[in-house]
């Protein structure tokens, strides 16, 4: 749509508010979209037009309020999740919505906001934890705690309720039930450092050093994630209006958010759209680049990697992946020159490091695969992906004592670093099979059986050898 | 970005004529010195200081060369600089050893391997490039949010005597764990007798640096609760101060923060750790609307209470905001003033009309007596707007105490804790210039005494662990302890 046609647009979208704000109910909120990015607009004036058709719906007003709630327009979109709720009283989202717009800003509206919404669907838990997060806040501790505990009843796999029900413990010197509490937290999100962290603090005080320790271990390696942000269970409503995010920025973040939870396909035609509107981006074309080589579309992630080269000779991250997908498709030579010229670029770049040694490792070259481990391991001593390829290289080599040892410390940093359990298994596995070689059977079925305990299906054949009496 | 993150402002005494003088770090162009020409708040300005380049962040005061007279560390965004004293001709830029010329934000002096010399330490912020484009949820063009730039390690340098520095970040072991740091403050926080450093880290949980001896530290702020707020969250630490909030005699941390998010008091227990009291304090709720950084726990009433002001100002503008307003218009605030009480803080804005009615993007702040009456002023500098001095005109009965505690050299031990015993209890206070954000204030240590109440015993716990008593004062003046001297004088 050129600018006079939008102008136009909106001057009619303008005369229809007035007219049907003449019919009764409250005007639709002005919101002044001058300087917003294309797609911004263009999604504020759809929801706009959706409400002006149709000014008696809850639902479009609701929806109205949570586009502008997804750009961040908080007065307009509370105004419109209030008509919604009126329109509405049976409908819990929108006085939900409205209390999280509302929760640091003005809690005790929040609060009554999150009431509301609990009288018309009690079992609601995202508005339980409304209320439980504003009445501690406003330091009215009992409250909490009850609402704490009926949140905990209400929905089993919540973390913050555990969470916020150890600190409540804490502070009263409970400190068993603490523990207990923070237990609970890191079982149902091993990622969380709050928890590690308080788990720490508890055992340290119930003069556990040690586990003090390893809990502020895990504590620290979880700090280090992106995702340390936020303590809030996931809040599905809070999810959808994220989702309707217009901007390049948050359409590129939903992108990462599908890839993250393993929906390639959704990431890519994300991706694909948004390079649309900004080719030149090298982060862009790298993150198309990764979509495509999940999916197995090798020869488009190829030509993405060598887009985002061009317009970003130095990233080494694109240089690693690009290398990575060469050598997996046997060009071992044009791999080995990228992985150079990253490390060139940036010898500290990790994944370039573990990516050229694994193709020295599966080309024979044991000992440029070991330097180049070793140049990570003096970068990173405790990375896990580095110390267990160290272990593998060396057990190949047949230098069994060194790679059980190096696999060992593989172990404990990736339980520290709070490893998937495939990733530990996979360990296990491999100790297992150096003590094996080792003649350490007792050893090997230990760890064999930690493996299988972890998920692993063992080949029958390797079980078969540690079977008694072989 | 780094234009709407500074300046800071330097309170410190450069012609030792016992009053304090002014020192503000401008973003662009030469620094601006004034000279405190009292009786009264009078400054006049007597030099500029011309940059290195940088733009202007941070400032420290510190005897760095051991020659008795305070000098400077400026910090920027680009390179950094020692300012040293030469007394008549000024401050004069020290030979480069090679400073950072990153971005770096707070420094604190401070001796943390008892050598005699005092050790720098400085914060580094992010690995920002201007080229570097962010962009809000429409889609504008807008300041970066932290978390769109990854940090950097902090920087340890150890003074090897005669002002020559080295940086010993790695093998100290602090160059290890990289984060958005902003404020520092040096204390003795596990009470070993060794100086630790306290980091605000924006975004991330913040480090507390503990000293291990020979040189090593280990990062402890997880396992002893100073990490993350009392709710588990990492919050956007700015500035720092530390002071008994909560009335036991041991220092507490005052972290301020982004709004929505509480200013947030971590109160010591001493062989425990530390826990959140803001919400026990009342600082719950005062303060998430607006977002903290220069901060001075000092007791501005003297009533004995430590009370609390924090220079606010946004980073962001507030939701729905067109960018094309006045930069000032979105992001000015006014400061917060907590007045303390027993275990508590209130707003006292009301008592303060001008300052709480003064609306800036504040920064920098720095609190000290400029005009020798006794009870603390304070200094706010403001992005895009000039500094202001507000003179501490409280009502008040009480009396007080000014305790600087110095090194044999004559240098401040910045790092010392002071304990003054009185017939209304206990009271305890940091002689450290090295506290809020970017900033550096009066080194001594403050104490009001309620009206009535008499002074009993003063003890020093210096920077190196030792404890030393000293006779008791009369009120009302300014005290010198140095260190194994056992007297005091005015």
């Amino acid at each position: 749509m050129t600018e006079a046609r939008a102008l136009r647009a909106g001057s009619l979208v303008a005369l229809l508010a007035v007219l049907a704000g003449a019919c009764g109910g409250p005007e639709i909120p002005e919101v002044g979209t001058d300087g917003m990015e294309p797609a911004v607009r263009e999604a504020i004036r759809g929801a706009r037009d959706a409400l002006a058709a149709d000014r008696g719906s809850a639902a479009a007003w609701g929806r109205f309020g949570m586009v502008l709630h997804a750009h961040r327009l908080g007065a307009p979109a509370g105004a419109s999740y209030a008509e919604a709720a009126r329109l509405d009283e049976d409908d819990h989202r929108w006085p939900h919505l409205h209390g999280r717009l509302l929760e640091t800003a003005e809690p005790a509206r929040a609060l009554g906001l999150a009431d509301e919404a609990l009288r018309r669907n009690p079992r609601f838990a995202p508005a339980l934890a409304l209320r439980a997060r504003v009445l501690e806040g406003m330091g009215d501790d009992d409250a909490a705690e009850a609402a704490w505990e009926a949140l905990q009843d209400l929905a089993p796999e919540s973390v913050e309720a555990p969470l916020a029900l150890g600190r409540r413990r804490l502070q009263r010197g409970d400190l068993a039930g603490a523990r207990t509490a923070f237990e609970r937290v890191v079982e149902r999100l091993p990622s969380s450092a709050a928890g590690w962290s308080f788990l720490a603090q508890v055992s340290r005080r119930l003069g556990d050093p040690e586990a003090a320790a390893q809990a502020t271990a895990r504590a620290r390696a979880a700090a280090r994630s992106p995702s340390l942000g936020s303590t809030a269970d996931p809040d599905p409503l809070l999810i959808a209006v994220e989702d309707l995010r217009a901007d390049s920025r948050g359409r590129e973040a939903r992108a990462r958010r599908a890839a993250a939870s393993g929906d390639h396909d959704s990431a890519e035609a994300i991706y694909r759209r948004l390079l649309g509107e900004r080719p030149e981006s090298a982060d862009l074309h790298y993150n198309h680049g990764n979509s495509l080589a999940r999916l197995g579309r090798t020869a488009e992630a190829e030509a993405a990697y060598r887009t985002a080269l061009e317009r970003d000779p130095d990233s080494s991250a694109a240089m690693a992946n690009l290398a990575n997908l060469l050598a997996r498709s046997g060009r071992d030579r044009e791999a080995d020159d990228l992985y150079r010229r990253s490390i060139a670029a940036d010898p500290s770049h990790l994944p370039t490091l573990l990516g050229a040694s694994s193709l020295h490792f599966q080309r024979g070259d044991f000992r440029q695969a070991e330097r180049y481990l070793r140049d990570a391991l003096e970068r990173d001593p405790g990375h896990p992906g580095a110390l267990q390829g160290l272990g593998q290289l060396l057990a190949t080599a047949g230098r069994l004592g060194e790679a059980a040892e190096t696999l060992s410390r593989a172990l404990d940093a990736a339980r520290e670093a709070g490893a998937a359990p495939g990733q530990l298994a996979g360990i296990h596995f491999l100790l297992a099979d150096v003590e094996r070689q080792r003649g350490r059977t007792t050893q090997a079925r230990t760890h064999l059986a930690q493996a299988e305990a972890l998920g692993m299906n063992v080949p029958p054949a390797f079980r078969a050898l540690l079977e008694p009496g072989r | 970005m780094p234009e709407i993150m500074g300046s800071g402002v330097a309170l410190f005494d450069r012609d030792a004529d016992g009053d304090l003088d002014l020192y503000l770090v401008q973003g662009e162009g030469a620094d601006r010195f004034f000279e405190n020409r009292g009786p009264g708040i009078r400054f006049v300005e007597t030099a500029r200081v011309p940059g290195t380049g940088a733009y202007g962040m941070g400032v420290a005061a510190g005897d760095a060369d051991g020659d008795g007279d305070l000098d400077l560390f400026r910090t920027g965004f680009g390179p950094d600089a020692l300012l040293l004293n030469t007394g008549e001709s000024g401050l004069v830029a020290a030979e480069d050893p090679g400073w950072d010329d990153s971005w770096s934000a707070s420094a604190a002096f401070c001796d943390y391997d008892a050598d005699g010399h005092l050790d720098l330490f400085v914060t580094r912020y992010m690995d920002y490039d201007p080229d570097f484009s962010c962009f809000a949820a429409t889609g504008e063009q807008d300041y970066c949010n932290p978390t769109d730039v990854p940090g950097l390690p902090d920087l340890l340098y150890r003074n090897t005597g005669g002002g020559k520095f080295v940086e010993v970040g790695r093998e100290s072991g602090i160059a290890a764990l990289p984060a958005r740091s902003l404020g520092v403050v040096c204390h003795d926080f596990t009470g070993d007798g060794r100086p630790d450093f306290y980091v605000a880290n924006d975004t991330e949980a913040n480090h507390l640096w503990v000293n291990q001896g020979g040189g090593a530290f280990t990062e402890e702020a997880l396992l002893l609760g100073a990490a993350l707020s009392g709710f588990g969250r990492p919050e956007a630490g700015m500035g720092i101060d530390i002071g008994d909030l909560s009335g036991d005699g041991v220092l507490d941390i005052l972290l301020t923060h982004f709004a929505d998010e509480t200013n947030t008091a971590y109160i010591a227990e001493p062989g425990i750790g530390f826990v959140d009291g803001s919400i026990d304090l009342g600082l719950g709720t005062l303060g998430l609307a607006t977002t903290g950084f220069g901060v001075a726990l000092s007791d501005f009433d003297l009533d004995g209470f430590p009370d609390a002001v924090i220079a606010n100002g946004r980073v962001a503008r507030p939701a729905g905001e067109s960018p094309r307003a006045p930069f000032f218009e979105q992001y000015a605030e006014s400061a917060l003033i907590l007045r303390g009480g027993p275990g508590r803080f209130d707003d006292a804005g009301a008592a303060s009309p001008e300052l709480s009615g003064w609306k800036a993007v504040g920064r920098g702040l720095a609190a000290g007596d400029l005009d020798g009456d006794g009870d603390p002023d304070l200094v706010i500098t403001a992005a895009e707007g000039p500094a202001r001095i507000f003179e501490n005109v409280s009502n008040h009965d009480g009396n007080w105490l000014l305790v600087a505690a110095g090194l044999p050299g004559g240098a401040p031990d910045h790092g010392a804790t002071v304990r003054l015993g009185t017939s209304a209890g206990m009271r305890v206070a940091r002689a450290n210039p090295g506290v809020s954000y970017l900033s550096s204030g009066d080194p001594g240590a403050h104490f009001g005494v309620p009206a009535g109440a008499a002074i009993e015993s003063l003890t020093v716990r210096w920077s190196d662990g030792s404890e030393e008593a000293f006779p008791a004062p009369a009120p009302n003046r300014v005290v010198v302890v140095v260190r194994g001297a056992g007297t005091i004088h005015d």
